[in-house]
């Protein structure tokens, strides 16, 4: 039954297929396929969710009375099985079986594999080379003793397959794709309405969820890379989609690069993890309860393990947007805003910290100590710099990468629930967010926010769709945002007990949390409320046709409703028991160990901080941009130092310039020169020495060889000429000469003869 | 009485021999010259035949004669046939209209 997630991966690429070869023939009928294809997609994978729901009914089981308890139990037996695997040895697999087993009677939902379908063709065959030093090993038996044999890397081939895995985080991010990619389809059909190359912007669509679906549903690392390149191709492809627009190009080649260098990291990673491990397979790598193989794990070193962890993360990085590489994200808003929405906010850059999610029990706590301050740094650097923003898009895009860094933080401290409840939840609002602004831009023609301003009136459903995305992701209560960030700032507390020696980053996404909800009240209104700072923006500005509002009905709904509805107390499970069925024993074990039951307690204070932060930011943004109390413009005279930092996004731009444009170009500068004058000078030297070679060669041929042959030839000739004159035709004449030669000849015979 | 001994003959070769030079420079017909050639032939002849009678030559000068003899008839057939096709072509048989070689 994994073909109903085959089929629905395989249908947008079809559609792609059709749109490319047949694209001059459709035209905009390019639209119709491609939303058409997705939308079959999402109804496959909602049928794919209720058979996964009817397949494995532990994930529907409502978040009961008995989870905080079983949750203890299940922590303690998982960091047995963390023992075990640090011992690996082979006797302990039994074991495994048997405290599962026990787990399954005990509970409905104990540590049970998530995994309910699986499948896959192999593709190709990797060797993996022996290392010198195995092989000296090997050849030299009496040096065994020295190193023993877990030290020794055998020769051995390493199966590259394509495959499917769904597991219950699978289904949920194929839902989550496809719904919102339909919204998004719809909505573009209505957005890029008057746009040049309109099919093409659909063909690259179909391309993108095909590459999206095909990584959400891999079943190895290999795949989830070449997906990952393929997603990334497709993201060039669409911020890039106004070449005519040199800002777009640029823009569409600095993600390019930015993803490049981050990918670099992910190769690298893949490298250790296949030499390491000999195969890229999920199932092969991680046990199904979620920890590292343990017959693997022994064979690994811990260092390497770190290098494979944070070289896979380092492609998150890149692909994340999290700090360093986050300055191609507010860049890539130079695309059209429904792909924003789809690939730079809801799908593409959530795939990061998916492959986090995914690989999380690969990482050793060090690789998690760097995730955790990496994402901390990105979510307050990006919430701040969103502050200043006056793009209405890049304010967003900002917000993004906080957002991101939020889930990123909350992995690295064993959040695995709650970073990925906020990967489904963001996802929602932020498309919707997105949209929202989209229907701004459309109506209004401008992005800039200080044009804008009094557009409530104008456009009534904008303006409230994206109030609820707004509400959504400052975390107000009821919304879906509330609980995900709820079970963040949970997480942080609950880890911050344990590790006080990391309070100065745990206290980022609280402060975050302030900053977030005050930006984003501060864009909607200085976008839909108070007096018209434009009078000609203001004038032409129209609400947007039912093709874009109907999207951003239906997403509003979903963004409120993401988390499901644990408010109302019904026996319904919610989003985070959806999750929680998922979660691998590697985030609730070792360090980890009893960490979500303790988030659990911490729940109520954390609900406190997150809505006490979210609602003074609220005040301060109500006070500023909406009752005017405050004078943004005093504060800038205020705190010069602090705008210009932040209104030149921290200077990364800057540094980047200095630390890596410039001394790039520079070096191809050099390398210019060195193309230019020593081999290409070589090069001019060596046919300027032939063509004079060649020259003297012709003189001497044409003089001395040449002129010898006419010599001869011309010498022969004249005697010819001048002998011709003897042959007279006078036949007496030469009877005359015979007679008188014979004479001659007799009387030199006599003349000389001496007896 | 004339004894007859190599001088005589000798004399009466350069004799002939003359005759026939001076036939065929002064000849402008074809068939004196041929007659021409045939008195050198003939004075050439008769030396082989006087040097074999008086010299240590024996036989051998009869038969270079005989020789001379046979080959003179050969080659009077080829020059009257000469002759024949130089009439053809040009109705004359004057040598010195034969100056189409000439250089």
């Amino acid at each position: 039954m994994g073909l109903i997630w085959v089929i629905a991966t395989l249908v947008p690429l079809a559609a792609f297929v059709v749109q490319i070869l047949f694209g001059s023939v459709l035209k905009r009928a390019n639209a119709y396929i491609a939303t058409g294809a997705i939308g079959f997609s999402f109804f496959l994978s909602t049928m794919g969710m209720l058979w996964y729901a009817s397949f494995k009914p532990g994930v529907l089981s409502p978040p009961g009375h008995h989870a905080h308890h079983e949750e203890v139990v299940e922590g303690a037996g998982a960091a047995g099985h963390a023992d075990h695997s640090h011992d690996g040895e082979a006797g302990e697999a039994t074991d495994h079986g048997h405290e599962d087993a026990g787990h399954d009677s005990e509970a409905d939902h104990g540590p049970v594999n998530p995994v309910a379908f699986e499948g896959s063709i192999s593709w190709a065959t990797l060797i993996r080379g022996e290392d010198t030093l195995s092989k000296v090993l090997r050849e030299n038996p009496a040096l065994g003793d020295l190193i023993g044999p877990e030290d020794l890397r055998e020769e051995g081939p390493g199966v590259v397959s394509v495959g499917y895995r769904i597991d219950n985080i699978t289904a949920l991010m194929f839902f989550m794709v496809t719904l919102i990619a339909t919204c998004i389809h719809v909505y573009s059909m209505g957005y890029m309405d008057h746009e040049p190359r309109y099919g093409r912007f659909f063909a690259y669509l179909s391309l993108f969820c095909f590459s999206m679906l095909a990584l959400v549903v891999s079943n190895n690392f290999f795949q989830v890379f070449m997906c990952w390149e393929l997603v990334g191709l497709c993201s060039y492809f669409l911020i890039g989609f106004y070449y005519e627009k040199k800002s777009a190009s640029c823009a569409a080649n600095k993600a390019f690069i930015t993803n490049r260098i981050g990918d670099v990291g992910f190769i690298v990673g893949l490298m250790v993890l296949f030499s390491t491990f000999g195969t890229f397979s999920f199932s092969e790598i991680f046990t199904p309860e979620g920890m590292l193989n343990p017959e693997l794990a022994a064979k690994a070193d811990t260092f390497w393990l770190t290098v494979a962890g944070i070289g896979i993360f380092v492609g998150c990085v890149g692909k994340s947007a999290q700090f360093p590489l986050h300055v191609w994200l507010p860049d890539a808003m130079e695309g059209p805003t429904p792909v924003s929405a789809l690939i730079h906010a809801a799908t593409m850059v959530a795939a990061g910290v998916y492959l986090i999610a995914r690989s999380f029990p690969l990482f050793t706590p060090e690789a998690l100590l760097v995730i955790t301050y990496i994402g901390g740094i990105t979510l307050f650097v990006a919430a701040t710099i969103a502050i200043v923003a006056t793009d209405i898009k890049k304010a967003l895009a900002y917000s993004t990468v906080s957002q991101l860094g939020y889930m990123v933080m909350v992995l690295g401290i064993g959040g695995w629930i709650a970073g990925l409840m906020h990967l489904i939840t963001h996802a929602f609002f932020k498309a919707l967010l997105f949209l929202c602004s989209g229907s701004v831009i459309h109506g209004t023609g401008t992005q800039e926010m200080p044009q804008m301003g009094g557009l409530y009136k104008k456009m009534p459903k904008t303006a409230l769709t994206m109030l609820v995305g707004v509400l959504c992701i400052s975390g107000f209560p009821l919304t879906s945002g509330f609980y995900s960030k709820d079970a963040i700032i949970a997480q942080v507390l609950a880890y911050g007990e344990s590790n006080p020696e990391h309070t100065f980053i745990l206290l980022l996404p609280g402060i975050s949390a302030g900053i977030t909800a005050f930006y984003m009240f501060r864009l909607w209104f200085m976008t839909f409320v108070g007096t018209p700072r434009d009078k000609h923006v203001h004038d032409h500005a129209h609400e947007s046709g039912d093709l874009m509002t109907v999207p951003l009905v239906i997403l509003a709904c979903c963004a409120f409703l993401a988390a499901g509805v644990p408010w109302l107390g019904l026996p319904i499970p919610s989003l985070e028991s959806f999750i929680g069925f998922g979660q691998p024993a590697a985030a609730d074990s070792g360090q980890f160990a009893g960490l979500t039951a303790r988030a659990h307690e911490l729940h109520g204070v954390a609900s406190v901080v997150a809505s006490g932060c979210a609602l003074l930011g609220t005040v301060l943004a109500v006070a500023i941009y909406w009752k005017g109390y405050l004078s943004p413009s005093e504060a800038q005279r205020q705190f010069p130092r602090v705008y210009d930092l932040l209104i030149n996004k921290w200077y990364f731009d800057e540094i980047y310039r200095y630390l890596a444009v410039r001394p790039a170009m520079a070096f191809g500068r050099m390398v210019a020169w060195f193309d230019k004058n020593v081999i290409d000078g070589a090069l001019d030297g060596s046919a300027d020495l032939t063509v004079r070679g060649s020259n003297f060669e012709g003189r001497f041929d044409l003089g001395i060889v040449d002129g010898m042959v006419n010599w001869i030839g011309s010498t022969f000739f004249e005697t010819g000429v001048s002998l011709k004159r003897v042959q007279t035709g006078w036949l007496r004449g030469y009877v005359v000469t015979i007679a008188l030669g014979a004479v001659a000849l007799v009387a030199l015979g006599a003349f000389l003869y001496t007896p | 009485m004339l004894i007859p001994s190599l001088q005589i003959y000798l004399l009466v070769g350069a004799v002939l021999f003359t005759t026939g030079l001076l036939c065929m420079v002064t000849k402008r017909n074809a068939i004196g010259v041929l007659m021409g050639v045939e008195l050198i032939l003939t004075a050439s002849n008769i030396n082989f035949v006087a040097f074999s009678r008086y010299g240590k030559l024996g036989l051998d000068g009869q038969l270079v004669s005989l020789f001379v003899i046979v080959l003179a008839a050969g080659e009077a057939a080829i020059a009257l046939a000469i002759a024949m096709n130089f009439y053809n072509n040009f109705e004359t048989i004057d040598v010195d209209r034969a100056s189409n070689l000439k250089g």
